[in-house]
């Protein structure tokens, strides 16, 4: 599909999660010289002329103020429309919360490989509905309603976090609210787990609420997927701990590839991102799973040194030329 | 049940309506309206307008403006980068802005003291409007000229400053005679 490999998708989004808060540092900085051609933080910025509103926040105006004020709707659209195409790649390309954890996981990963490896391979038997997600979603909306306060705002964590850079940037101190989003991280970082951006940030909960036919997806090609089941490769990679190859894990994977790493290194090439279903494999939900798709001599090795001509070429038949 | 929490909440930080950036809408409505993204924070040159901290309960996050320390100085770059119309985004000229109104306190005022001393009345920015001096000696506000901007405030020569902006309450869209 791309030409580009895994890796290379992956470094491309190292430098997009690292320019992401050098843009809101810089931009903070040129604030402080006067200069506000970029004026925000993640809860809403303006970029020159474009507005652009978080629309989680979009979504909690409405119900607090019960009045649709057209200029904060535009904003909150242009999010929505990229989310349409690209998923929730914010989170996994641009959100300074998630770039910090990952940070901080691989740090442990270098660590302390063992550990980081046991927790990656805590058993998933399916991935989580979707409905979880929506409910806490909903639930911190209707909470927002009732009580008048802007719930969402104080529990978006790269919202909290760009806000704090550019504060501090600006000499007028930090908060609490930044020792919060500290320990939540620690927390995370600590434990390996990330129920944050899975179950309760309102940011992603909301990106993850628009989906089209054509929506870029991590999709499986059953017929190249060999791994044996409990050690897939791209399970144990996802950061999310969601099972990638089952294609039900929208709205909770956030497109970061991690999976397609782990793919392309058993040389099989059978994860993909791809902008909606791959038309022959759309209707299978968890390919790999009966053992009609394993190749022989495959089933019990993640990583098959020098396999891939012979069990890659006669799965793929031809059809995929790989990345 | 959220709503009595939320009462017991500001029963406990129960303060006067703190001093917002020019074009704030009334405060109740402020509060529901502002989602407390800084962006007013960051436009504004003199580092007038501040976070409100943790401390403040439910107004925490939101933009106020401690007058004594840096006033607001009426540069109306704020009211436009309001994302969701907390700040009147057409706010343009400042003398429509009424972010509150000053107060005197001839008690302890200079002038009302036999001290000479015309510091808020040669400072505000509505000259000769919202502050004139009675007698050639007196300063006397004008609430219906008086914008709250609080440079009187931020002036006052006082330790305490006899000069105070008391920030508007109620049905306030932000802008006179409108």
């Amino acid at each position: 599909m791309s030409t580009l490999s895994q890796r290379g998708l992956q470094r491309l989004r190292r430098v997009s999660q690292a320019g992401g808060i050098a843009f809101l540092a810089g931009a903070a900085l040129l604030n402080l010289a006067g200069v506000h051609w970029v004026v925000g933080t993640l809860y809403s910025i303006s970029i020159g002329p474009l507005d652009i509103a978080d629309p989680a926040l979009v979504l909690q105006t409405v119900l607090l103020t019960r009045e649709l004020y057209l200029p904060l709707l535009l904003a909150g659209l242009l999010p929505l429309l990229l989310a349409l195409v690209f998923g929730r790649a914010f989170c996994s390309w641009l959100c300074p919360y998630n770039t910090l954890l990952d940070a901080l996981v691989a740090l442990r990963r270098r660590l302390d490989r063992a550990r980081w490896l046991r927790a990656q391979r805590r058993p998933v038997e399916a991935n989580p509905r979707a409905r979880v997600q929506r409910s806490v979603l909903l639930a911190l909306l209707l909470l927002a309603f009732a009580s008048g306060l802007p719930l969402l705002s104080f529990l978006s964590a790269p919202g909290i976090l760009s806000n704090q850079l550019a504060q501090g940037t600006l000499g007028l101190g930090l908060g609490l609210e930044l020792a919060a989003v500290a320990a939540l991280l620690a927390a995370e970082a600590l434990l390996l787990r990330r129920l944050w951006c899975k179950y309760a940030c309102p940011v992603g909960a909301t990106l993850g609420l628009v989906r089209a036919p054509f929506t870029l997806r991590v999709t499986c090609d059953p017929a190249r997927c060999s791994c044996p089941r409990g050690g897939e490769a791209c399970r144990i990679a996802c950061p999310l701990g969601l099972r990638p190859r089952a294609e039900d894990t929208h709205p909770y994977c956030y497109n970061c590839g991690d999976c397609l790493v782990a793919c392309e290194k058993t040389r099989r090439n059978a994860l993909r991102l791809s902008f909606g279903a791959r038309g022959r494999t759309d209707t299978i939900t968890s390919p790999g799973e009966s053992s009609g798709h394993r190749r022989a001599g495959t089933s019990n090795e993640p990583h098959p040194p020098g396999q891939d001509a012979a069990g890659g070429e006669l799965a793929a038949s031809g059809r995929q030329a790989g990345s | 049940m959220p709503g009595l929490l939320i009462q017991l909440l500001e029963r406990l930080t129960r303060v006067a309506n703190p001093l917002r950036p020019p074009g704030a809408v009334a405060e109740e409505e402020f509060l529901r309206r502002c989602i407390r993204c800084g962006k007013c924070v960051q436009v504004c040159p003199y580092h007038s307008i501040r976070v409100a901290q943790l401390r403040s309960g439910r107004r925490f996050g939101t933009p106020v403006i401690d007058a004594r320390r840096v006033p607001c100085y009426l540069c109306m770059k704020c009211p436009p980068v309001c994302p969701t119309g907390a700040l009147v985004v057409d706010l343009d000229r400042k003398e429509e802005v009424d972010m509150g109104v000053a107060v005197i306190d001839e008690y302890s005022c200079f002038a009302y003291n036999g001290v000479i001393c015309h510091a808020c009345f040669e400072r505000c920015p509505m000259y000769r409007q919202a502050i004139t001096l009675e007698d050639e000696l007196y300063p006397r506000v004008h609430p219906n000229a008086c914008v709250g901007c609080g440079v009187c405030e931020h002036v006052c020569p006082l330790d305490e400053p006899a000069v105070r902006v008391v920030a508007r309450a109620g049905a306030r869209k932000g802008r006179k005679h409108a």
